[in-house]
């Protein structure tokens, strides 16, 4: 089955899979409008729905999605990283930390 | 374009017919109830607030929008007696046409005479009502609550998207919509202020917001934006959640906040977006919507979580194709055909404009009828308020 995530906007570094993935597969990137935009290897599983890096990001650096900014890295990312509690976090509320181990614990990321 | 509505005397439309009973302190919930249920028809909306004798007015604006809204063709307030909010306080704030009436349990000599009584009551309401006919109106006299919850990243990618599309085709033909859930915009305030029709707009957009993130940076109230679901779902912070739930609301612009104060619940004036500031709490949510005069709600969901409103028929747009899949019974629009199948937005909007038609003009909902989520008064804390506003 073709591993497929949607790039929202062109600007945006990071995209949303559409299916589950696995480390090492391919996933094709695909813009709003359903042309193919890029080619990522996943450097880790992935569930429907999260998202996965299409650039090296660096820590401090902004998460964009949607063309604005939804939030900043808190660790180096590599291209076909997941992104998602345990490398970002929100500019503007941000959840307790003993609150995000729990969740990352749980969701095994 | 048009559906079948009730016209009322006043020029406003309902889609359904519906008796509402008020019960003004938690003290006689047992006895609008068991009105009710006589019936299938009567709705019932109970303050949980308690009987302090001042600092009711918001609980007294949600009852009186409530009564106010076009569905509602007669009232019937229910307190003991006693109570802070006084049904009177209601009535001068009802300024539409339908028979209200007021029963005091303590007059009524007890609790099993109140049910009696209000059983009376709502049979001779019935019989002065009659059977309203349905007649064709223009769309534009239709005011649509739009409103997400069980979100995950399809939200903001079909759901919210597909309403937002249906929502642009409303709002193009004179009707109105109206979100809400000012903590759902924290993070999208840019897109939104870009809007808004104009320079008071704009700046009530940004103190209202604003605001809201206040009342969430509350040590200790961090925890609660963003539910287990959202993140097992792939949303990674509150900025990603609110930008796909502001979809929802289109892209015209946003003609005002209405206003939410102890003066007033602001109901909608004329066609267009409107964010309501109101909250993201289901029950306080659907009742505020209501209060505001929505006749319709559009519920977006990828989780499949529900809320269902017995005041306004909610009609559940799924951007999840697993997710519909699993509860197809529950939705009734599937959006996640823009994931797995390729359908474009506009195509799903459409679907959606077409479908409200239908239950504007009495075609049930899926869950029509059935599993409502009860109706509670949202009540800012004026401790709360005090402190957001003067320390924060």
């Amino acid at each position: 089955m073709e591993k497929k995530a949607l790039k929202m906007n062109d600007k945006d570094n990071v995209a949303t899979v559409l299916t589950d993935v696995k480390e090492g597969d391919t996933v094709s990137i695909v813009s709003s409008t359903g042309s193919l935009v890029d080619d990522v290897i996943a450097k880790q599983d992935m569930t429907f729905g999260f998202k996965v890096s299409l650039e090296d990001i660096s820590k401090d650096e902004k998460i964009i999605k949607y063309g604005a900014n939804i939030g900043i890295s808190y660790r180096q990312i590599a291209r076909g990283d997941l992104v998602h509690i345990q490398n970002i976090k929100s500019n503007r509320i941000s959840i307790p930390q003993e609150r995000i181990d729990t969740m990352i614990k749980d969701l095994g990321i | 374009m048009e559906f079948k509505g009730y016209v009322r005397e006043d020029g406003s439309v309902g889609v359904r017919n519906l008796y509402l009973v008020l019960g003004v302190c938690d003290a006689v919930e047992g006895i609008a109830h068991n009105i009710a249920r006589k019936f299938d028809d009567v709705i019932t909306v109970t303050s949980e607030h308690g009987c302090p004798a001042a600092g009711n007015e918001q609980i007294v604006n949600n009852m009186a929008g409530l009564a106010n809204n076009p569905n509602i063709v007669g009232v019937l307030i229910i307190g003991v007696g006693c109570e802070g909010v006084r049904p009177e306080f209601i009535v001068e704030k009802i300024d539409t046409k339908k028979p209200v009436k007021i029963i005091q349990v303590v007059e009524e000599r007890g609790t099993k005479n109140a049910i009696n009584k209000g059983i009376e009551i709502i049979n001779e309401m019935k019989k002065e009502v009659g059977n309203p006919e349905r007649v064709p109106v223009d769309i534009s006299k239709l005011t649509v609550a739009v409103k997400c919850g069980g979100s995950d990243t399809t939200s903001g990618i079909a759901a919210n998207t597909s309403v937002g599309a249906a929502v642009d085709k409303l709002v193009d033909m004179g009707a109105t919509a109206v979100f809400t859930e000012p903590i759902e915009c924290i993070g999208g305030e840019e897109e939104l202020i870009e809007r808004a029709a104009n320079e008071k707009v704009a700046k009530d957009l940004e103190e209202t917001i604003a605001l809201e993130q206040k009342r969430w940076t509350v040590p200790g109230t961090e925890v609660e934006f963003m539910c287990i679901g959202n993140v097992q779902g792939g949303l990674s912070t509150i900025e990603e959640k609110s930008l796909g739930a502001i979809h929802k609301s289109g892209t015209r612009p946003i003609q005002g906040v209405l206003e939410y104060s102890d003066e007033k619940l602001e109901r909608p004036e004329k066609g267009g977006v409107y964010l309501q500031d109101g909250t993201m709490l289901f029950s306080h949510c659907i009742t505020h919507l209501a209060a505001a005069g929505c006749q319709l709600m559009l519920f977006t969901t990828g989780i499949g979580a529900g809320v269902n409103s017995q005041l306004m028929p909610t009609l559940r747009v799924c951007g999840n194709p697993s997710s519909f899949e699993h509860m197809e019974a529950d939705m009734d629009i599937n959006a996640g055909t823009v994931i797995s199948e390729g359908e474009s937005i506009d195509s799903v909007g459409d679907r959606i404009v077409k479908k409200l038609v239908q239950v504007a003009g009495g075609e049930e909902t899926k869950l029509e009828g059935v599993g409502y989520a009860g109706f509670a008064i949202y009540k800012r804390d004026p401790r709360l308020e005090y402190f957001v506003r003067k320390y924060l």
